[in-house]
């Protein structure tokens, strides 16, 4: 094993250029101000084009003035999915959460929200049971206004599985975690250390999708058939 | 039959299927159009764009010993595993093992060159594992017995007609010609796999090297899945993949999604630091990347063909590629088709067994006109023909020719000469073998420094 990582990082050093020259050194530094087409107008106007590229992306998106709206939002989406069937869960729908504290307000909010839906941060459950759940609720970890992205990390959705398993994502987020454009976010990610604990984030653009087929867009390959966003514009 | 000879009779064949060349037209338009369409929409100066992003990828390779390195470092101590494999079979035989010590019966793939260049699924097979490729397109050529046709669309070449038949057959499928009912057959079939499996195996498009992270970009989710179900997650990524930053990325999965599908960004984008923390609910106990050399270090020993490692894998030269259009991508009977494909394969799998490839091309440029990271791929074609010259000892015959070309060509005189003999010669030359699909065009009776030079006198 050893050998091989000696072989070829000596074929590697051996055919490296100079220290000195100038590819060596030069590692451009760029933002997405000066490549994107499409920053500026998402930097003037970055709710607004969110707004309209997730639409373009047929994501749904929602903004709630408080967290008590948001909570009717969630209700309303919740209640009129259970229409929603995935092949394998039961009929019994059900949405699960984690702990996270804008969920456990907007839940606590309302009734059907406390009682219907699943908390499941600290047990663990059999992947084929995780299966069944019909709709996943999660925070994020930024939005991406020129991509119309939302950005969440294992940290902020409880796990890797809550946002792609179940056929229906509904992700909640706060106008602070708004940001222009990727580099934003990726910086973010380099620099904090509460991100650097989680072992996994994942830039979602859209619902999961496939032209697989002779070229042709299919919505709800294997991941999330269904994508809404809830932006809480007041939060706590 | 050797590989050069197969590959004539396979391309003579493609050539001729007119409906093959109906279906790849037609994919290649959709493609063309988006892409246009997402290069002008999305970048202030594509051109720019893509130097810069060849600038980022040169400063990579110039230091890629200690990128990799630094990538080992960080992702050793979230306590992922590293493993170097110098040669496929050492990146195959590592999963092998890894896959007997934790009892495998089923592994869930999602979409993965590397994975075809190292054989993984004939070695697990073998060994009686159960192996599900997840991606769409993948999953059509797995069960249709075939190898990808495409390195982004596996299932470029099949039409829905085509893939309703065999999820029939194989499936128990419903018959339609739907795509989005294709799709739903596909998602139904594999949506116990992925909670099932033993391992999950990916490729990945990005290793980064500040921090320690494999990023895999993807549009059906499968790849997700296959990272947050299974136990144990392996990812097979080649050494040139790296990208030094984080930040990086923001240039990086733009530039790949708008050259690869015209989107402008992939619909899922995930990057991973490690195998699941304590903290966290879920994800794997054990993850595992793999380093694959393969030919690569040697390729990079060449400074004249270095910057072949810069490419990441869009097909955007496959696309654009009438060679790859007329022929199809099965007829290289290679990992990499098209033009990138081969560059690379002569020093990947043997010079002189692939070196017919560097001819599989009519130089036109256009692969290297859309590369997203400035690879001169027709240029880099001209130097393996060099290179394989300089070490074959070419026939007889051949060199004869060669040394009366270069005769005729360094000299007028000689050119007039024998463009004299050629009028004379031109009558007899069925005796050398007649071809239906091709004919020469006859000579003019005088060339135009002829008739220049009579108009003027």
């Amino acid at each position: 094993m050893s050998n091989a990582r000696e072989q070829i990082l000596q074929n590697l050093r051996k055919g490296a250029a100079p220290a000195s020259s100038q590819e060596s050194q030069l590692l451009p530094a760029f933002n997405d101000a000066i490549i994107f087409r499409n920053y500026e107008p998402a930097r003037q106007q970055p709710l607004q084009w969110f707004t309209e590229k997730i639409a373009a992306l047929k994501g749904e998106f929602y903004l709630s003035q408080n967290e008590t709206a948001a909570a009717k939002t969630l209700r309303e989406l919740l209640v009129s999915s259970v229409s929603l069937q995935d092949e394998n869960s039961s009929p019994k729908q059900s949405a699960a959460r984690h702990r996270h504290p804008l969920l456990d307000r907007i839940c606590a909010a309302d009734e059907w929200l406390a009682s219907n839906v699943q908390i499941i941060d600290g047990r663990p459950i059999a992947s084929p049971d995780f299966a069944q759940f019909a709709v996943g609720i999660t925070a994020v970890d930024f939005l991406v206004a020129r991509t119309g992205s939302i950005i969440l990390s294992a940290a902020t959705a409880g796990g890797r599985r809550l946002s792609v398993l179940p056929p229906f994502h509904v992700a909640i987020a706060t106008t602070d975690q708004l940001v222009i454009s990727l580099d934003e976010a990726m910086a973010t990610y380099q620099q904090r250390k509460e991100f650097n604990r989680s072992s996994y984030a994942t830039i979602i653009t859209g619902p999961s999708r496939t032209s697989d087929i002779e070229k042709i867009l299919v919505l709800g390959a294997h991941g999330p058939k269904r994508l809404a966003v809830i932006l809480v514009e007041e939060s706590v | 039959m050797s590989e050069f000879t197969q590959f004539l009779s396979r391309a003579a064949l493609k050539a001729r299927d007119d409906e093959h060349r109906l279906k790849i037209a037609k994919a290649v338009a959709t493609y063309e159009t988006a892409v246009t369409a997402m290069k002008a929409n999305q970048f202030v100066d594509w051109q720019a764009a893509r130097h810069l992003a060849a600038t980022v990828k040169n400063h990579t390779l110039a230091n890629l010993a200690d990128l990799l390195e630094q990538f080992e470092v960080a992702f050793t101590a979230r306590g992922g595993k590293v493993f170097w494999a110098a040669t496929a079979a050492e990146a195959s035989d590592y999963i092998f093992q890894l896959a007997q010590r934790r009892q495998a019966k089923k592994v869930v793939k999602s979409k993965s060159m590397t994975t075809e260049e190292i054989h993984l699924n004939e070695k697990l097979e073998a060994a009686g594992i159960e192996v599900r490729e997840s991606d769409l397109g993948e999953l059509i050529v797995q069960l249709a017995g075939e190898k990808p046709y495409h390195i982004v669309t596996p299932a470029m070449h099949k039409s829905k007609a085509e893939i309703s038949r065999l999820f029939q057959e194989k499936l128990n499928a419903p018959p339609t010609e739907n795509a989005e009912e294709l799709t739903m057959v596909a998602r139904r079939h594999l949506r116990r796999d992925y909670v099932t499996a033993d391992i999950g195996i990916t490729g990945a498009n990005f290793i980064i090297a500040d921090g320690g992270a494999i990023v895999m970009t993807e549009n059906e989710g499968n790849g997700r899945l296959t990272m947050a179900c299974p136990p144990v997650h392996v990812a097979v990524a080649g050494i040139e993949k790296v990208i030094p930053r984080l930040n990086d990325l923001s240039l990086f999965l733009p530039l790949l999604a708008t050259s690869g599908t015209g989107q402008e960004i992939s619909c899922y984008n995930s990057i991973v630091w490690g195998p699941r923390r304590s903290t966290e609910d879920d994800g794997p106990e054990e993850m595992h990347v793999i380093l694959l050399d393969n030919g690569r270090s040697k390729l990079y020993q060449r400074p004249d063909l270095r910057q072949a490692l810069r490419c990441i894998r869009c097909g955007a030269c496959l696309n654009v590629c009438p060679v790859f259009r007329l022929i199809g991508g099965h007829a290289y009977n290679v990992v990499y088709q098209g033009p990138i494909g081969s560059v690379i394969t002569p020093h990947y799998n043997g010079l002189l067994q692939y070196q017919h490839l560097s001819y599989a091309s009519s130089l036109c440029g256009a692969c290297s006109d859309v590369c997203p990271v400035h690879i001169d791929l027709h240029h880099l074609l001209l130097e393996n023909r060099a290179e394989a010259v300089r070490q074959t000892r070419q026939n007889l015959l051949w060199r004869l020719g060669m040394q009366i070309y270069a005769w005729t060509m360094t000299n007028r005189s000689h050119l007039h000469f024998m463009r004299s003999l050629a009028r004379l010669g031109q009558p007899f030359l069925f005796l050398l073998g007649k071809s239906r699909r091709k004919r020469l065009p006859r000579l003019a009776a005088k060339s135009f420094a002829e008739l220049w030079k009579e108009s003027v006198s």
